[in-house]
């Protein structure tokens, strides 16, 4: 079974997206790079996010990942903010009740594309 | 440089412009109002090639089947050819009533054409048939109502709310598309307690939405927030208070920022709903009016506790040419 599946897939998607959302919009490190972005708009993004740290279906390459994060990148964005990510989207799943194993397969699938998103 | 074709003719559209820049550059008139991938003035067909995502947002997924996209929010990236989707069928109505509700606020009832049907809460583009100029107004009233209401803020230089101020009377033939919108009531979660929430004509979709959850037997406590700045800017309080009147589980509450006004909560209406409603977890949120305040409104009932999935809004974007 997949990392995906056995999160729960989709359901397990709406299920975090709630609360991963909130905890970056409540957070000062990071919110100021949501602050622009309509919140029904992001609320999809999110989606996409985390459909992808989950292990599931998508189409994104490393290219989008770097086109994707560039603006924020003009804007400051480096390795503390995905930190940050990393930090909510932990605490999200533990919340979820999600096992440490499978959430540091979780960081760990983040990580992968960190020099992508930070366009180095 | 992708390519754009249109009635059987090809153009380059330079990297930063969108479909509808593109085409309006080479010549060509397509209807548009917000510029902003709300009102869906812009719509066309994508018959060969794929449209943008974002142009895609807030589309139906029958539209998107259709390859329909915002012509206003698509910029190409790869080689597309387009149509005005012939299925954009303009409706005639007769107008009944134009009276004005306060000093700006335009009340206008006319006839539901044949063939027409909708939900409490979406909206409609109204035409101006002599230069197509185009805008958006949300229904007020509901399917079972024998007209169709819409509450128009008046602007001196406005010009489709001057034109409806000015020229149109009971008896005049009115045009519009639609209807758009995903904000309206769906009775899927009968006890949930919902907050309607609008500033001006915000309230208009959201009187519309109140009457229709009431009428399909909402169990849930209905909550209805006006904000204006005085009591000059509050309108229609009669009629929420009327509705409110019929149902133990509605309540209608006005508020004005200087605290003007008979029975009002003193406040900005941000303020307003946070002390009413100090949690909004497991609510239904609607809210309507202009795109800050529904904007600052939405990320409040979110924080708040509501799920994403339980809010909607008219965010009531200006047009620009
Ligand atoms: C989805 C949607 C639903 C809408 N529903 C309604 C509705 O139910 N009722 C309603 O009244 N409007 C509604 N609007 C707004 C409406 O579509 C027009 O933007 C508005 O009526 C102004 O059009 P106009 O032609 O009169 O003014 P325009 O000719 O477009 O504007 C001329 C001038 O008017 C002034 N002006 C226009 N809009 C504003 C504004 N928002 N704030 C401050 N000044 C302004 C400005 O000075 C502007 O330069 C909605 C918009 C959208 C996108
Ligand atoms: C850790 C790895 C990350 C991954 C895998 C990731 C993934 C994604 C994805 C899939 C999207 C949606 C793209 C689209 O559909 O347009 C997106 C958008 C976005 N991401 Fe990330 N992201 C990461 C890190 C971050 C960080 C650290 C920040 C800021 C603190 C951030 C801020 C954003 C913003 C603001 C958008 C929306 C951009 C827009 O306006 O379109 N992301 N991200
Ligand atoms: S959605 Fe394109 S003009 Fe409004």
């Amino acid at each position: 079974m997949s990392l995906y599946e056995k999160l729960g897939g989709a359901d397990a998607v709406n299920a975090a997206v709630d609360i991963f959302y909130r905890k970056v919009l409540a957070d000062d490190r990071i919110n100021r790079f949501f602050e622009d972005v309509d919140m029904e708009r992001q609320a999809q993004k999110q989606k996409a996010f985390l459909t992808m740290v989950f292990g599931g279906p998508n189409n994104y390459t490393g290219l989008d990942m770097r086109n994707g994060h560039k603006h924020l990148v003009k804007m400051g964005l480096d390795d503390s903010h995905v930190d940050a990510v990393i930090e909510l989207l932990g605490a999200t799943l533990k919340e979820l009740g999600v096992g440490d194993d499978d959430i540091g397969e979780v960081a760990g699938i983040a990580n992968s594309v960190r020099d992508d998103v930070l366009d180095r | 440089m992708a390519k754009i074709t249109y009635e059987g003719k090809t153009f380059d559209c330079a990297e930063d412009k969108s479909v509808l820049e593109c085409l309006e550059g080479n010549g060509f008139k397509i209807p548009s109002s917000c510029r902003a991938g709300v009102c869906q003035a812009c719509v066309m067909t994508a018959t060969s090639g794929t449209p943008c995502a974002k142009s895609q947002e807030g589309l139906t997924p029958n539209q998107i089947e259709l390859n329909q996209f915002m012509s206003c929010s698509c910029k190409p990236t790869a080689d597309i050819e387009v149509a005005l989707e012939e299925i954009k069928k303009a409706y005639s109505c007769s107008v009944t009533e134009q009276i004005m509700l306060n000093e700006r606020t335009l009340l206008l009832r006319m006839t539901v054409p044949n063939a027409f049907s909708y939900k409490a809460g979406q909206f409609v583009n109204v035409i101006r048939k002599k230069d197509g100029l185009m805008r958006s107004y949300s229904i007020a009233s509901v399917p079972e109502d024998d007209y169709i209401e819409m509450h128009v803020r008046c602007y001196e230089d406005g010009k489709m709310s001057s034109w409806l101020k000015g020229w149109i009377e009971p008896g005049c033939e009115l045009h519009f598309t639609g209807p758009f919108g995903e904000c309206f009531y769906t009775d899927d979660k009968p006890e949930a307690d919902i907050l309607l929430a609008g500033i001006g004509t915000g309230m208009a979709p959201l009187y519309g939405i109140a009457k229709d959850a009431l009428q399909k037997g909402h169990t849930g406590k209905i909550s209805i927030i006006q904000g204006a700045m005085s009591e000059e800017g509050l309108y229609f309080t009669k009629e929420f208070a009327e509705l409110a009147a019929t149902a133990d589980n509605c309540e209608y509450i006005s508020s004005t920022v200087d605290g003007s006004g008979d029975g009002v909560q003193e406040g900005k209406i941000d303020d307003v709903v946070k002390a009413n409603f100090p949690s909004t977890a497991g609510m239904r949120v609607y809210v309507c009016g202009s795109p800050n305040t529904v904007g600052r409104l939405k990320k409040y009932a979110f924080m708040a506790g509501a799920s994403m999935s339980d809010i909607f809004s008219d965010p009531f974007t200006q047009a620009s040419e």
